[in-house]
């Protein structure tokens, strides 16, 4: 299977410092991968890396099923948009200029500025000078100008870093319909896990520099361990009873947390704590959310 | 051919070009003013030509090294002010556009001589200068100036694409502009040969001789300095070739 975007062992350090770790990316056709990763794990390098911006110290990046390397990377490229880390514009130019100069670079005609205008909303603010814009404005402007020349791969770092609720929520609707819209394979960075969760249909995690998970949302899912949570009129006794029974439990806020068993054997441990005379208050299924897994395979001491 | 073009775009709306018509306007206002205040004698008609390459000399000193840094530094501080790098070279290579820099900045700048080339010219036959015309000194004069504002820019191109602060290679343009003038009061000491700065006075064709006494100026044709000159293109290839290097190499 070929992918829009592979790369084998890509690493890239700073003097002793390793930024990004024997990285194996695999991005399917036409998705949404969501690049996950807390502030400083590498997503901006590796990006830049498969961009061509910055050399690799090791490993090797295929873009759309070409290996890319320094002779074959702006024809390459000429078939991708992107948008690192913050827009880049010309602010003594308008919008439309600014857009116009990418299409002469790109070698695409000036009739296209109109397409990407309206994919971002655009049009009324096209005149104004892109120095006198406001952040949000000028995210868009760097998403038209990656929309030129209708990319058949888009590298958004951080799309949504600046925008007001409203535009975050603009911007996300409008990275979904580009694969189904345009056909376009979407890889789009955070440090949000509800933003990525929202946006995508497939998921690499990144953390420390390395990749600790890669796959669809379904398959991060199953990471989660189910547990019995259960609540009782008399906690540490039902502790001990459990304990008796050869089951590793533990408190937790009000609660006893057991590892997920079958119907018979939650039947017989009922049972058996009322048998005991302790009352059973509440028994459920706890399920770990996204957040317990990302916190799971990143360590807790990582903030989102 | 697209990027140069591409570079054109870029610098609407900047008046890159306005830079270039204060430096032509200051130069030949200045040197036009002197001629009008102190009009040439009988005497001074006869080595005319050569007083006005001699003073063009002094005049690019004087202003030409900020002049370069601040055309330099408005071309590139575009690029900065608007995070481009990260865009640009997914789309181009680094090398043409440090390049295509060049080129734009180098038609200025071969405008520029032209029109002093021109002045020298033009001015000689108004004031009715009697010498024949120096042709191979006038010409080493365009040349020389081509050459030192060619490396000049290149010099501050490089330090504005490679330095954070933009003020830094502005105040480094203004620091060698008094150099250059500092050195031009010494011809007896080889300082003016070891600063770029100071290449408008190595390289000009004329030489003066201050009679005491008499309380006159002689201005005299001496010979082209040639190895001077190609010392300057040494230094201008090794600034490009260094500048461009450490430019591939600036991280984004």
């Amino acid at each position: 299977m070929t992918y829009a975007i592979e790369t084998s062992g890509l690493t890239k350090s700073y003097q002793k410092t390793l930024c990004v770790n024997h990285i194996h990316l695999k991005v399917p056709f036409q998705s949404i991968y969501g690049f996950l990763g807390p502030n400083g794990a590498g997503k901006s390098t590796t990006m830049k890396m498969l961009l061509g911006l910055v050399k690799p110290t090791q490993g090797s990046v295929s873009i759309l099923g070409k290996p890319l390397n320094s002779r074959n990377r702006l024809s390459i490229l000429k078939s991708t948009g992107s948008l690192i880390e913050s827009p880049s514009y010309y602010a003594h130019l308008t919008g439309r200029e600014n857009l116009a100069l990418v299409c002469m670079m790109k070698n695409v005609p000036e009739s296209d500025i109109d397409r990407v205008l309206a994919i971002v909303r655009m049009e009324k603010q096209q005149n104004k000078k892109a120095g006198h814009y406001s952040l949000g404005m000028k995210q868009r402007l760097g998403l038209a100008a990656a929309l030129i020349g209708q990319p058949d791969l888009l590298l958004l770092d951080e799309p949504t870093n600046g925008l007001d609720p409203a535009g975050i929520q603009e911007m996300r609707e409008l990275i979904c319909s580009l694969p189904e819209k345009y056909g376009i394979t979407v890889m789009v960075s955070s440090h949000l896990l509800s933003e990525i969760q929202q946006m995508t249909t497939h998921t690499g995690i990144i953390h420390k520099g390395s990749l600790i998970f890669q796959g669809t949302m379904e398959e991060l899912k199953k990471h989660s361990q189910r547990q019995l949570k259960l609540k009782t009129d008399n906690n540490p006794a039902a502790l001990h009873l459990l304990e008796s029974m050869g089951l590793t439990c533990q408190s937790q806020e009000g609660y006893l947390l057991l590892p997920e068993t079958n119907d018979r054997n939650t039947a017989q441990l009922a049972a058996y704590l009322v048998e005991n005379k302790v009352g059973l208050l509440r028994l459920e299924e706890k399920e770990k959310s996204l957040e317990e897994i990302f916190l799971s395979l990143t360590g807790r001491q990582v903030s989102l | 051919m697209i990027h140069f073009f591409a570079e054109w775009k870029k610098i609407h709306r900047r008046k890159l070009w306005l830079l270039y018509v204060v430096a032509i306007l200051i130069i030949l206002l200045w040197n036009t003013a002197t001629l009008l205040r102190n009009p040439f004698s009988e005497q001074e008609t006869l080595t005319g030509y050569n007083y006005l390459i001699l003073s063009l000399s002094l005049v690019n000193q004087m202003f030409l090294p900020v002049i370069l840094a601040a055309c330099a530094s408005r071309i590139c501080d575009i690029e900065a002010k608007g995070d481009t790098w990260k865009l640009l070279f997914t789309m181009q290579s680094r090398s043409s556009l440090f390049k295509n820099k060049i080129f734009i900045n180098v038609t200025y700048i071969l405008a520029m001589n032209l029109i002093q080339y021109t002045f020298v010219l033009v001015i000689g036959q108004i004031i009715h200068v009697t010498q024949p015309v120096p042709w191979s000194s006038l010409n080493f004069m365009f040349l020389g100036f081509f050459c030192i504002d060619t490396a000049l820019y290149i010099l501050q191109q490089s330090l504005s694409l490679l330095m954070k602060n933009p003020l830094m290679p502005l105040f480094i343009g203004l620091f060698g502009t008094f150099i250059g003038i500092f050195t031009a009061f010494f011809p007896d000491l080889p300082l003016r040969f070891l600063f770029p700065w100071g290449y408008y006075i190595t390289l000009c064709p004329v030489n003066l001789h201050y009679d005491k006494a008499s309380e006159t100026a002689l201005y005299y044709l001496i010979d082209l300095p040639w190895p001077w000159l190609a010392i300057l293109m040494v230094f201008g290839i090794a600034v490009y070739l260094t500048g461009k290097h450490l430019f591939l190499k600036k991280e984004v």
